[in-house]
């Protein structure tokens, strides 16, 4: 392995500082006991307290890592099943052109994803009753449209590389397509599975603009109490809050790293 | 053959456990008496909501919005599923009326509308409001919000009108230190049209153009255009000066004071605009004997009080202003004397197809004035 040089290493030194020091900056800042973010007073924990103590904030948490559970979730396994069927088919129709139509709704931009959703949702409210409100539900087949598109680009690379002929010889051997999918084609992708799911997940939890067309009567998320709160100036609380929401984050993180990597190694 | 099978009992048992664990609470909710309020932040506190939850038993689900566009997106999409909102009256909520979105009100239900006939409510009803659909439950002025330090420095003097803001001179020694204007047309023309005295009827569309040859001049002093970040722009110094309703400018100082910052509210009097946030229910809402009782809460005195000494924003209840903190009565141009109140001067809300056609052709034209797209 080659010595870096100095300058290679300044630049990454300065790629980290600019990624993560916003970050840290919001961190040191929730431990300010000034009542305005960003000016530093003196040490305090009272903040952290605060958010503890309140409820819509935590309530719009919680709506927003169910939203992401359930959205990540109902996107891996579409975008796995599609996925799977346009690497696999045969006709080059619905290899390009269906794996092209699913990218759309990552393309477009989120503002008509949302927009042309509600205007689904009402249509379909107007000719069947259902859904009768919009709430957690509708959000999440929202999210699921905007992230199932990731995922199926993450699962469609993995698939592609993967080399066709063991799927051949598991076929002369007997094997059905159901426990080819299974034996075979799921610990290669199990990966990938895990990194999309994390993605669609993420992307879903940030999600501001997808939300705020669908959201209904008791499913404020996060992201749109934090942007609502904008307005009359945010409190430290917000800032709490986020760390804690970091923290939570980067240990689920560090948990399904040491997962994985303690799986591959029992594999080799 | 077997391996299969627990496969399957194994995505029936996770299915079942999630619709189990995110149904569980749409469950015990069913048959509880709900509220589902649509309001903005940080006005009405838990703490409010929780007494009206003890003394009527009926859960109150409290979502917010940012702005009065989502709440008017969410509105006319048939059925939004809440039960009471806060629209502003101009111009959201005064349309939003004439196209039949709210339901009348049961005045047989809300004994507590008799502390509604105040000063407010009277220029209120002259303005078209009508009180059997919409309650004009919060208002405010629109003034200017300056960091006192920095603007005193930079033009000499204490700020007094809006020549600050409109004639190019003082505006241009503002520049550096930030200048901030509101993001919607509908906060600004009313103060231009009074400070230029831009003669005719407010609804003439061939005055947009004297709007927009106004602002061309003053247009490369103004730093940006926001209602939302004014509080925070103020604080880190972002800018100095910014056009801000009572309510935010109340919360900038008071926060303000925290880390010794003098900053200072003006009501100039060249231009005092007043603002109503309205209170009412929407067509289709699903709990309209609970709004109800919401709304007759709210109307009480001392509710009316605790909100306004929380948040800044003026609740219209009569003798709800004997119970305010000295903190906001002591400040002259955020707790108004009647004869000031009286002066001030409320838009005209649009009604006929014309003035929503006008509605239109301005924000257009504010939208260049912001874009910084003039004619040459």
């Amino acid at each position: 392995m080659t010595k870096a040089s100095k300058v290679t290493i300044s630049f990454m030194i300065f790629g980290f500082v600019f990624l993560y020091l916003p970050i840290v900056s919001l961190i040191m800042n929730s431990f300010s006991e000034s009542e305005v973010p960003g000016v530093w007073t003196r040490f305090s924990l009272k903040w952290f307290k605060a958010a503890l103590n309140d409820s819509d904030l935590i309530h719009a948490g919680v709506t927003s890592l169910k939203i992401a559970t359930l959205s990540a979730t109902g996107a891996v396994i579409m975008g796995v099943l599609a996925a799977v069927t346009t690497v696999n088919t045969n006709s080059a129709y619905c290899r390009r052109f269906l794996g092209n139509l699913i990218m759309i709704p990552a393309i477009m931009p989120e503002i008509v994803v949302g927009f042309s959703l509600l205007m689904f949702f009402m249509a379909l409210e107007s000719i069947f009753g259902i859904p009768y409100e919009r709430g957690i539900i509708t959000v999440v087949i929202g999210h699921i449209v905007t992230t199932m598109a990731y995922v199926h680009m993450t699962i469609r690379a993995r698939l592609i590389s993967f080399d066709t002929s063991i799927e051949e010889v598991a076929t002369n051997l007997g094997a059905r397509p159901f426990t080819i999918f299974i034996k075979i084609k799921m610990p290669i992708i199990g990966r990938s599975i895990i990194a999309s799911w994390v993605l669609a997940f993420t992307l879903s939890i940030d999600d501001l603009v997808v939300a705020s067309f669908l959201t209904g009567p008791g499913s404020t998320t996060l992201p749109i109490l934090i942007f609502s709160n904008v307005r009359i100036g945010v409190t430290p609380v917000i800032n709490a809050f986020s760390t804690m929401f970091i923290c939570l984050i980067v240990l689920c993180g560090i948990l399904s790293f040491v997962v994985v990597s303690s799986v591959s190694k029992r594999e080799r | 053959m077997r391996k299969r099978a627990y496969v399957a009992i194994a995505l029936l048992v996770a299915i079942l456990s999630t619709v189990i664990f995110y149904g569980r609470e749409k469950l015990r909710e069913m048959g509880k008496e709900v509220v589902n309020v649509y309001g903005w932040y940080g006005i009405i506190s838990r703490s409010i909501l929780t007494e009206f939850e003890k003394e009527t038993g009926i859960r109150v689900v409290y979502d917010v919005f940012d702005n009065n566009d989502t709440l008017e997106a969410k509105l006319l999409a048939t059925n939004s599923g809440y039960d009471v909102i806060f629209p502003s009256f101009i111009p959201y909520a005064a349309r939003q009326y004439c196209i039949g979105a709210y339901i009348k009100l049961d005045q047989s239900q809300l004994p507590n509308m008799k502390n509604l006939e105040t000063l407010v409510t009277r220029k209120f009803r002259d303005a078209g409001g009508d009180t059997d659909y919409l309650i004009p439950i919060f208002w405010g002025t629109t003034g200017i919000v300056y960091n006192y330090q920095t603007v005193l420095e930079a033009i000499g003097e204490e700020v007094t009108s809006y020549d600050v803001m409109f004639d190019a001179d003082k505006i241009s020694k503002l520049a550096r230190y930030g200048v901030s204007f509101p993001e919607e047309f509908i906060d600004i023309f009313p103060q231009a049209r009074l400070y230029w005295e831009i003669e005719g009827d407010s609804e003439d569309p061939s005055n947009l153009q004297l709007y927009k040859k106004r602002f061309q001049a003053i247009r490369q002093y103004i730093k940006k255009f926001s209602s939302n970040t004014v509080v925070n722009d103020l604080m880190t110094g972002e800018v100095c000066i910014a056009v801000c309703p009572s309510d935010n400018a109340w919360r900038a100082i008071r926060a303000a004071k925290t880390i010794r910052k003098d900053i200072r509210y003006v009501l100039p009097e060249d231009a005092g605009i007043l603002w109503v946030d309205c209170m009412c229910i929407p067509q289709g809402a699903p709990h309209v004997r609970n709004a109800h009782k919401f709304i007759n809460f709210l109307l009480q005195p001392a509710i009316a009080a605790r909100i306004t000494n929380e948040s800044g924003i003026f609740t219209n209840i009569l003798s709800a202003s004997d119970l305010y903190s000295d903190e906001i009565r002591s400040d002259s141009d955020i707790f108004l004397t009647d004869a000031r109140l009286e002066r001030l001067i409320m838009g005209n809300p649009n009604k006929s197809e014309k003035d929503l056609w006008y509605d239109k052709e301005a924000s257009r034209v504010w939208s260049q004035i912001r874009m910084n797209k003039f004619d040459k």
